[in-house]
């Protein structure tokens, strides 16, 4: 009898422990899981951070840029009044040309123009510098004058540093526009109430000026 | 830019004669070369000859005289081999120079400078062989340049089983180009091979964005331009500056003229050019006859190709407000 007592025993003890062993592995895939699941959600956490930080600096890039288009133009507004001196001093043919730039110029200074208005009066202005600066082909002493020279260097460079200002503003707007739109960023623009933004057009009249075909 | 119809008849009139009178010297130098080989092979021959046959070793006097003979025949076979080079340099090259642009400084043995080639930040790797020849400087119009051949190495260790050994790696062979840039800029800017966007589609343009030490990504408008090369500068705005859409299409136009994969920066408002060959250019064969104008068409076409650059690229329009 004690014999079959002791393999009861045995049995028993087996029993026990192996049901502890698996009880231990059944907490230790718990904790597993656990921890994946953790891990899983930090991940999600920081591909969230990602998203709205890369929605943030494309928004702040449009915005850079915008401004930078302003610092352009205003530089520009701030060289006409010496050029229609110089041209003044050698034409008296040209009056209503330059009176007609340096009213446009006000007009575009004035804060109170809207963003349409200020587009507006822009092109008129490069409309009429065009003109001036083709009648200035009529004046010998003029074109070779060395202040017009450089005023007119400063322009055309202006016109150009413009002219990229509107590009870097166009790609900014574009990244900004793709990340608005595109998955997974957009379900973060749409929580933010992000909407796609407009390119800088570029009018009809602009496109006929002759000046830069470079 | 000359035809190469011009060339041909240039070739005709001017530069056959001095081929003809380099040929000669190149069949001079290239008969000692034949001497000195036939010397050792001679000497090679004697020699086993003896010792096979046990003959007396007195007789090892005659490989022994063919080989000295040889040694002192290939240091003078080397001397005139240089005389020879140097003359065809200055007398056909400077010539196919003079004809395609007169008033241009040709020299063969000078080169642009390691400090300019570093200062164009093209390439970053460390250079630890620098060498060039071939140097033609100048002013077109109102544009200063200069372009010269440039093989530039670096010597990379790398380990095989645990030992450490070394070999030369290329970092630039071809025509480096430098010139006077027609804007004022400030900041730099680089245009660059891209590779990526050829191999797997746009897919991988955010791996551009990692290239370090190169400034912010620019993404143009050019769709065409945007395949070919991909561009980093300090400033945006300043990128777009420089690159104005003119120039992209006439670079363009340059890449396709060159068959090579260029590559530019615009450091300091002048601007640097790269066009690797893998072919050493404007060297003086030995072994077959340079007369033939289809030898000297490649001098013609890289030295057109470079000299035309400005041409090219505008750079002689001058209406900003730099002069």
């Amino acid at each position: 009898m004690d014999c079959r007592n002791g393999y009861h025993e045995m049995m028993y003890r087996k029993i026990v422990y192996i049901r502890s062993k698996l009880y231990t592995f059944a907490i230790h895939q718990k904790n597993k899981i656990m921890y994946i699941a953790l891990g899983i959600i930090a991940l999600f956490v920081i591909i969230v951070i990602f998203m709205n930080n890369s929605l943030i600096v494309r928004k702040n890039a449009v915005n850079n840029a915008f401004s930078s288009i302003d610092v352009m133009l205003q530089k520009r507004y701030d060289l006409i009044p010496n050029l229609v001196q110089t041209v003044k001093a050698y034409s008296k043919y040209e009056q209503e040309t330059l009176t007609k730039i340096t009213e446009l110029r006000t007009t575009a200074m004035s804060p109170s123009a809207t963003m349409d208005e200020k587009i507006k009066t822009e092109n008129e202005l490069q409309k009429s510098m065009g003109k001036l600066m083709v009648a200035v082909e009529n004046y010998p002493d003029l074109k070779a004058n060395q202040n017009y020279l450089q005023l007119q260097g400063s322009w055309n460079e202006l016109e150009e540093q413009l002219s990229a200002s509107r590009r870097a503003f166009n790609a900014a707007i574009n990244d900004y526009n793709n990340a608005v739109e595109t998955f997974p960023t957009n379900l973060i623009a749409n929580m933010k109430h992000y909407q796609t933004k407009a390119f800088f057009e570029v009018p009809e009249e602009k496109k006929q000026m002759p000046i830069m075909n470079l | 830019m000359i035809t190469y119809a011009a060339f041909q008849s240039f070739y005709e009139t001017d530069l056959l004669p001095h081929l003809n009178l380099l040929e000669a010297e190149r069949k001079r130098v290239l008969n000692k070369l034949i001497i000195i080989i036939t010397a050792l092979i001679i000497g090679g021959i004697s020699g086993m000859g003896i010792y096979y046959t046990h003959a007396t070793s007195a007789l090892y006097i005659i490989p022994v005289s063919a080989i000295i003979y040889a040694f002192i025949g290939y240091t003078q076979y080397n001397k005139f081999k240089e005389a020879y080079s140097l003359n065809f340099k200055k007398s056909i090259v400077q010539r196919i120079v003079d004809f395609i642009q007169p008033g241009l400084t040709y020299n063969y043995d000078k080169h642009i400078s390691q400090e300019l080639f570093t200062n164009s930040g093209i390439f970053k790797t460390q250079v630890d062989s620098y060498k060039g020849d071939d140097c033609v400087t100048g002013t077109i119009d109102k544009t200063d340049f200069t372009f010269s051949e440039l093989h530039a190495q670096h010597r990379e260790v790398y380990y095989n089983n645990g030992r450490r050994e070394e070999r030369w790696v290329n970092i630039f062979k071809g025509i480096f180009f430098v010139a006077d840039f027609n804007k004022h800029f400030n900041g730099k800017t680089f245009v660059l091979p891209d590779k990526a966007e050829n191999f797997l589609g746009g897919i991988f343009k955010f791996v551009q964005k990692l290239t370090v030490g190169r400034g912010q990504l620019v993404k143009l408008e050019n769709v065409q331009f945007e395949k070919e090369f991909v561009v980093y500068s300090d400033d945006q705005i300043e990128a777009r500056y420089i690159l104005s859409p003119a120039l992209m299409d006439r670079i363009l136009k340059f890449k396709q003229d060159a068959t090579a994969n260029i590559l530019l920066s615009f450091v300091n408002s002048c601007m640097y050019l790269a066009i690797p060959i893998s072919m050493n250019l404007f060297e003086a064969k030995i072994f077959s006859s340079g007369t033939k104008i289809e030898y000297l068409a490649h001098y013609y076409r890289y030295m057109n190709l470079a000299i035309s650059i400005i041409e090219d690229l505008n750079l002689n329009t001058r209406i900003w407000s730099k002069n």
